[in-house]
């Protein structure tokens, strides 16, 4: 009886789309890619301002042999890595304390929820002023923006440990160390994964926002210089590559968080 | 009246259900019953015009049957997901009634007289997710009351409750049937259900499903979990009906 | 309300650090004669001035409007959009690269593109605010809309529920908790955006207002400049958060429900 109703699930899953279903995204992808140069082409969109997907792959495929380019990625990368680390270092112990302690908790909630709202580019100005339209400024706010996330989900994630986890293991003598390690981390752990992949994408978007609006080397300068050389195509395959660069960082970390996660029950099933 | 004529469901290669012909009697309770696994889902959703069979045909008054038919409600075993969260019970109740366009009283009267009937009328201004499985499944089986269908398909509609609850459901139903005219198809698992329940009794076998024996129920009514469970005509259709899907169990496993 | 005494410790202590670091920061600046630190005093007063008076209909009405307008307009499309492909799992797969494309790519980037192509007027920023909230409510009224449950939208077959009564009573408030959840990453990206195309190219706004007076060393005004995109970043934050309570009651209380399971 088992062996059938599994068969029945199984067979009714596997019905012909399943193919189809391997293929429809590049099929999306294509239609769009298509549809786009068709209406650049025909005159509905005016060249000028957007050039068919053709010349901007193009632009990219030049790009991307520039050492120019890859000046400014390793830049806007290395600013975002520095930034995230910074972000977990202060972010982390605070969401510990703050998951572990009902006084620090409470000593600490009204102060980040007013905080964590603000929205961090509003202190672009105080930044250049304060540190100066350099590399230190990128990093600084990018990782001020990174911190909430982290800690909010490290807060949160502390919060939902399972008691029954906790008095079973009390109820073993386990000592604080191994509570700590093998119990608190574990069961936290997904929340902190979710943190640090909004995290990531938040340190992102302040990195290329100080190098658009400041003018610090990186992506983000690269795209305004493009613009007032007039280049078209460029200013597209920058943002073209800026948006892969995005779903790189965090296709990354989904496909860590699985691994590291797989036990999780949120996790099982993923296919990275 | 209702009819299945050569029924067959199959995905692909694997056939849910093999060949089945059966006539549901307009105003009469039928009760399905069979080995868990044999289809008797997939045979309501076909019945209710949900799921297009592979073969055959479903036959209401003679019309094929491809979408729900107007006249039809169906009554699902997962009370808690076919209830709308964000509607009161009032709201779930009176949300198929939109479109047929009653005047106000009328329809307020409709669905107070069904709450009433299944024992909800002071639970009205509740969410679903506030009362209890027993009392959603009520909120259900109100909503297809209201709706006045001349046939109501109910898909093991207690087999998520617990012991008691569901007795008191069953009398509920054979209430229900005595006051509303309806033709009533229901699929079960539980043999004494179908024997307390039905008129007629549609025994169907594993799979590829068939149908097994069709039967009629002579016990009288008003019947009684008590006394009409203990009739001797009761006990000997209950194992009549019993030896039935034990013999397609064994035929299945030989 | 009866608050007991652990109940009043914790408020106290909420409002002690929050009071502290004002105080500290008072207490630190006003001596020291630091024109970055301009006294607290100096800052309140410059709050007061500038953003009390006639700047409220100078600044802070155009920038609210730019934000609401491009928030708005991108968010009704993208439900409309998310609700029609995400009733089809096809429509979802073959959308879903395009999608996490336009998810990932971070805002700002956008900023250069629609100074070149719209320009530096109030269209090009409601333009580039709209773009910026479309992706995070299409993708989450598609998974919303995805999300619910067949039953639901059986029962409504069965019942021959007609379309706009299906549409508006059926998979808008199942996909809502989700499309809340896109809303609320909107709003606060829509700010973010808001910001940084007045920091840019602007003539008036908040962002405007406080990048000039960066400029011209008017150091207590951009404080105040800077506290008052606070305020209104908390406000606006606030504002969806009690429509979203209203909205989503039953939300809250059928989860609580099957939490208690």
């Amino acid at each position: 009886m088992m062996t059938s109703t599994s068969q029945t699930q199984v067979r009714t899953r596997s019905r012909w789309p399943a193919m189809g279903d391997m293929l429809l995204p590049f099929a999306g992808v294509a239609i769009f890619v298509v549809a786009f140069e068709a209406v650049v082409r025909l005159g509905v969109l005016p060249q000028r301002f957007f050039p068919p997907p053709s010349v901007m792959v193009w632009a990219l495929s030049n790009l991307i042999t520039q050492p120019e380019f890859h000046w400014a990625l390793w830049n806007t990368l290395s600013s975002w890595a520095a930034a995230l680390l910074l972000a977990a270092v202060f972010a982390l112990p605070i969401g510990f304390a703050m998951g572990a302690s009902p006084l620090v908790y409470s000593a600490l909630r009204l102060t980040t929820e007013f905080l964590r709202p603000i929205p961090s580019v509003a202190l672009i100005p105080a930044a250049i002023l304060l540190i100066g339209a350099n590399v230190e400024a990128k990093i600084y706010l990018a990782a001020f923006s990174a911190f909430w996330p982290i800690l909010i989900q490290t807060v949160y994630g502390m919060r939902d440990i399972d008691p029954t986890a906790l008095e079973t293991a009390r109820s073993f003598r386990i000592g604080r160390g191994d509570i700590w390690t093998r119990i608190m981390l574990p069961s936290a752990s997904p929340y902190i994964g979710t943190g640090l992949r909004i995290a990531s994408a938040v340190a992102l978007i302040i990195v290329v926002t100080m190098e658009i609006v400041v003018g610090i080397p990186g992506i983000g300068l690269m795209i305004i210089n493009a613009r007032q050389g007039a280049n078209v195509p460029n200013v597209y395959a920058l943002i073209l590559a800026s948006g892969l660069l995005g779903w790189a960082l965090n296709t990354m970390f989904a496909v860590i968080e699985a691994r590291l996660l797989h036990w999780h029950p949120s996790y099982r099933s993923v296919t990275p | 009246m209702l009819r299945v004529e050569g029924l067959g469901k199959s995905y692909n290669d694997f056939v849910a259900i093999g060949d089945i012909t059966a006539e549901f009697a307009a105003g009469k309770f039928t009760c399905i019953v069979g080995p868990s696994g044999c289809g008797k889902t997939t045979l309501l959703k076909c019945l209710s015009g949900l799921l297009a069979p592979s073969k055959g045909r479903v036959l209401l008054n003679g019309k094929p049957i491809t979408e729900p038919p107007e006249s039809m409600a169906l009554v699902f075993q997962d009370y808690s997901r076919s209830l709308y969260p964000w509607m009161t019970v009032r709201e779930n109740v009176a949300f198929p009634l939109r479109k047929k366009r009653l005047a106000a009283s009328d329809r307020d009267e409709r669905i107070e007289e069904a709450l009433a009937s299944v024992g909800l009328a002071d639970a009205m201004d509740k969410y679903p997710w506030q009362l209890s499985g027993g009392m959603q499944q009520r909120t259900a089986i109100a909503r297809a009351i209201a709706y006045k269908p001349e046939i109501l398909l109910m898909d093991e509609p207690f087999a998520s409750v617990d012991a008691q609850t569901r007795s008191d459901l069953e009398d509920l139903m054979l209430r229900l049937r005595a006051r509303y005219n309806m033709t009533i198809v229901f699929v079960t698992h539980d043999i004494d259900e179908s024997v307390y329940l039905g008129d007629h009794i549609v025994v169907l076998g594993s799979r590829p499903t068939t149908v097994k024996e069709t039967l009629n129920v002579p016990l009288a009514h008003p019947r009684d979990q008590i006394t009409t469970k203990s009739e001797p005509q009761f006990l000997e259709l209950r194992s009549h009906v019993y030896t039935q899907i034990m013999r397609t169990n064994t035929a299945q496993t030989a | 309300m009866k608050f007991n005494r652990r109940q009043l410790l914790n408020l106290a202590l909420e409002l002690a650090v929050p009071a502290a670091l004002i105080t500290a920061y008072a207490v630190w600046a006003a001596p020291r004669n630091d024109i970055y630190f301009p006294p607290l005093q100096v800052i309140l007063s410059a709050f007061v001035e500038d953003w009390l008076g006639a700047k409220v209909t100078a600044d802070i009405w155009p920038s609210l409007r730019r934000l609401l307008l491009g928030f708005f307009i991108a968010s009704i499309l993208a439900i409309a959009i998310g609700l029609v492909l995400g009733t089809s799992r096809r429509a979802r797969i073959a959308t879903a690269p395009l999608v996490d494309f336009f998810r990932s790519l971070p805002p700002p980037a956008l900023l250069p593109l629609t100074l070149l192509v719209l320009g530096v007027d109030d269209t090009a920023k409601v333009a580039l605010i709209g773009l910026v909230c479309f992706f995070p409510v299409l993708l989450n009224t598609m998974a919303g809309v995805g999300g619910i449950d067949p039953l639901l939208r059986e029962t409504a077959r069965m019942y021959g529920i007609p379309l706009r009564d299906r549409i508006l009573h059926v998979l808008i408030p199942g996909a809502m908790p989700s499309i809340f959840a896109g809303l609320r990453t909107s709003l606060s990206l829509a700010v973010i955006m808001m910001v940084i195309s007045e920091f840019v190219a602007a003539t008036n706004g908040v962002g405007y207002s406080i990048w000039r007076a960066r400029r011209s060393f008017d150091i207590a005004d951009m404080w105040a400049g800077i506290i008052l995109l606070g305020i209104l970043g908390i406000l606006l934050n606030t504002i969806l958060l009690l429509v979203e309570a209203r909205l989503l009651a039953w939300h809250r209380g059928s989860r609580a429900a099957a939490s208690r399971n």
